[in-house]
C-alpha cells in the first residue's frame, strides 16, 4: 500500500511535509510550503485544494477538529494534520529521495556535505 | 473618485471574478472546498493588496494558471459521477457487443496463403485462447479508455486483463474447468471473478473494494445467461445471425457495465494518485 502510493506527487509531497510540523489550514500551508522552499514553490488555492482531496481520500490526512486559538482565528477554516499512514507514506518517501540524493553524491553531481 | 475607491473596487471585482471562475471546477469539488479556495483567495488578496496594482496583476498571474491546471486536474479525478458510469456503461456494451469480432477478422486470415519466396505458406489455425485473448483485449482496451486519468497505468491494466484470460485457459486446458459443469453460469462467473480480481489489482485497490469488484464482475457474467435474451451467447432455437450475437453481447456488455460501476468508481475515488513516473 506504500509503496504503491510512491513516487508523491510534488505538491502533496510538500504539503504533507508541512504537516508533519502541525496541523495547519489551507492559506497556512500555502505561506509554510513556500517558507520550506524559499518562495521558488508557490502553491496556488486551486492545486492546494485539490492536493488535499486527493490527500484526505487516500487517508494520508485528515481534517481537524482543534483550532489552535478559537478567538483569534477564523471558524470556518479547516484544520487539516497528518495521520499515521500519511505519515509512514511521508517517510517512506523522503527515504527514496534520501536514496536518489545518495546516487547523486556517489556519481559525484553532488558534493558530499 | 479618489485613488483608494478605485482600487478597492478593482480588488471587489477581482473578488467577484475568482468565486465566477471557481464555476469550472466540478461540482461536488465546489461543494467541498469552494468555501475553502475563496477564503485562501482573501488571503492571498489581503497580502498583494500591500503592493497595489502591482500585487493585483502578480495575483492574477499565479492565479489563473493555477485555475487553468487545477480544475482539469479535479476533473480527472473527480468527474466520475454518472457521466464516467454512462461511459463506462457504454464501453463495456461496446467491447461485449465487438466482442465476435477479432473472431471474424483471425479466421478471416486463417487458410489465406502467402509467399516466401517461392513457397506458399498458410497460416495456422491459432489455438481458441488467441480469439479470446483478442477479444479480451479490445474489451480492455475500450474501458481503459474511461478509466483512464493522470496516474493509471493503461499497460498494467491490459496486462492483467490478458493474465485472467491466461488463467482461465490454463485451467480450462488443464481440465479444472469445464463448459459444461456445474453451470454455464457459474463458469463466466468464475470468469468474471478473475477478471474483476486482476481488473482491481491494476487499479491496486484495498481488499474489500478487490473482493467487491471480483463479486459485481462475477455477478454481471453469471447472470448473462440468466438474461430473457435468447440470441444472447447464441443459445436459442434458430441459429443467430451476426448482428443478434452482436446485440446479444452488447447488451450482456452494458449489464456489467452497470453492474460493475459503482465499485469501480469507488475504487477510482479513493485510490492514491501517485506522481507519473
Amino acid at each position: 500500500m506504500i509503496q504503491d502510493s510512491l513516487p508523491l506527487n510534488h505538491a502533496d509531497f510538500h504539503i504533507m511535509l508541512v504537516l508533519a510540523d502541525g496541523e495547519r489550514h489551507g492559506y497556512g500551508i500555502m505561506l509554510d510550503v513556500a517558507e520550506l522552499t524559499g518562495g521558488r514553490t508557490k502553491l496556488g488555492p486551486g492545486t492546494l485544494y485539490t492536493s488535499i482531496k486527493r490527500l484526505l481520500q487516500a487517508e494520508f490526512i485528515e481534517e481537524s477538529d482543534h483550532r489552535p486559538d478559537p478567538k483569534l482565528d477564523d471558524e470556518r477554516r479547516r484544520y487539516y494534520r497528518l495521520t499515521q499512514l500519511g505519515r509512514k507514506v511521508l517517510a517512506a518517501e523522503s527515504q527514496r529521495l534520501e536514496k536518489l540524493v545518495s546516487y547523486a553524491r556517489s556519481r559525484r553531481i553532488l558534493k558530499h556535505a | 473618485m479618489n485613488m483608494n475607491s478605485l482600487r478597492q473596487k478593482l480588488w471587489n471585482w477581482s473578488l467577484r471574478c475568482y468565486r465566477t471562475l471557481l464555476r469550472i471546477y466540478p461540482r461536488d469539488f465546489r461543494g467541498e472546498f469552494g468555501g475553502q479556495l475563496d477564503q485562501s483567495f482573501r488571503d492571498i488578496s489581503r497580502d498583494e493588496s500591500r503592493r497595489g496594482f502591482l500585487g493585483l496583476a502578480m495575483l492574477w498571474a499565479r492565479v489563473l494558471p493555477d485555475l487553468a491546471h487545477s480544475a482539469i486536474a479535479s476533473r480527472q479525478t473527480s468527474d466520475l459521477g454518472w457521466q464516467f458510469r454512462l461511459r463506462w456503461v457504454i464501453a463495456c456494451g461496446l467491447g461485449f457487443g465487438l466482442y465476435p469480432f477479432p473472431f471474424h477478422v483471425i479466421n478471416y486470415f486463417f487458410g489465406f496463403p502467402f509467399y516466401v519466396g517461392r513457397f506458399r505458406v498458410y497460416i495456422p489455425q491459432p489455438p481458441l485462447e488467441v480469439y479470446f485473448a483478442g477479444s479480451c483485449l479490445m474489451l480492455a482496451f475500450l474501458q481503459s479508455r474511461v478509466v483512464s486519468n493522470k496516474s493509471f497505468d493503461r499497460k498494467r491494466w491490459l496486462l492483467f486483463t490478458l493474465a485472467s484470460e491466461a488463467v482461465f485457459s490454463i485451467l480450462a486446458r488443464a481440465g479444472v474447468i469445464s463448459i459444461h459443469a456445474p453451470s454455464l453460469a457459474a463458469i463466466l462467473g468464475f470468469a468474471g471473478a478473475l477478471i474483476g480480481f486482476a481488473q482491481s489489482l491494476a487499479l491496486r485497490g484495498r481488499p474489500l473494494q478487490v473482493g467487491l469488484l471480483l463479486t459485481a464482475n462475477a455477478i454481471s457474467l453469471a447472470i448473462i445467461v440468466l438474461l430473457p435474451l435468447p440470441m444472447v451467447l447464441g443459445i436459442g432455437p434458430m441459429p443467430p445471425s451476426f448482428a443478434h450475437l452482436t446485440l446479444g453481447w452488447a447488451i450482456s456488455g452494458c449489464t456489467l457495465g452497470v453492474i460493475t460501476a459503482a465499485p469501480l468508481e469507488w475504487l477510482l475515488r479513493t485510490r492514491p494518485c501517485p506522481q507519473e513516473s
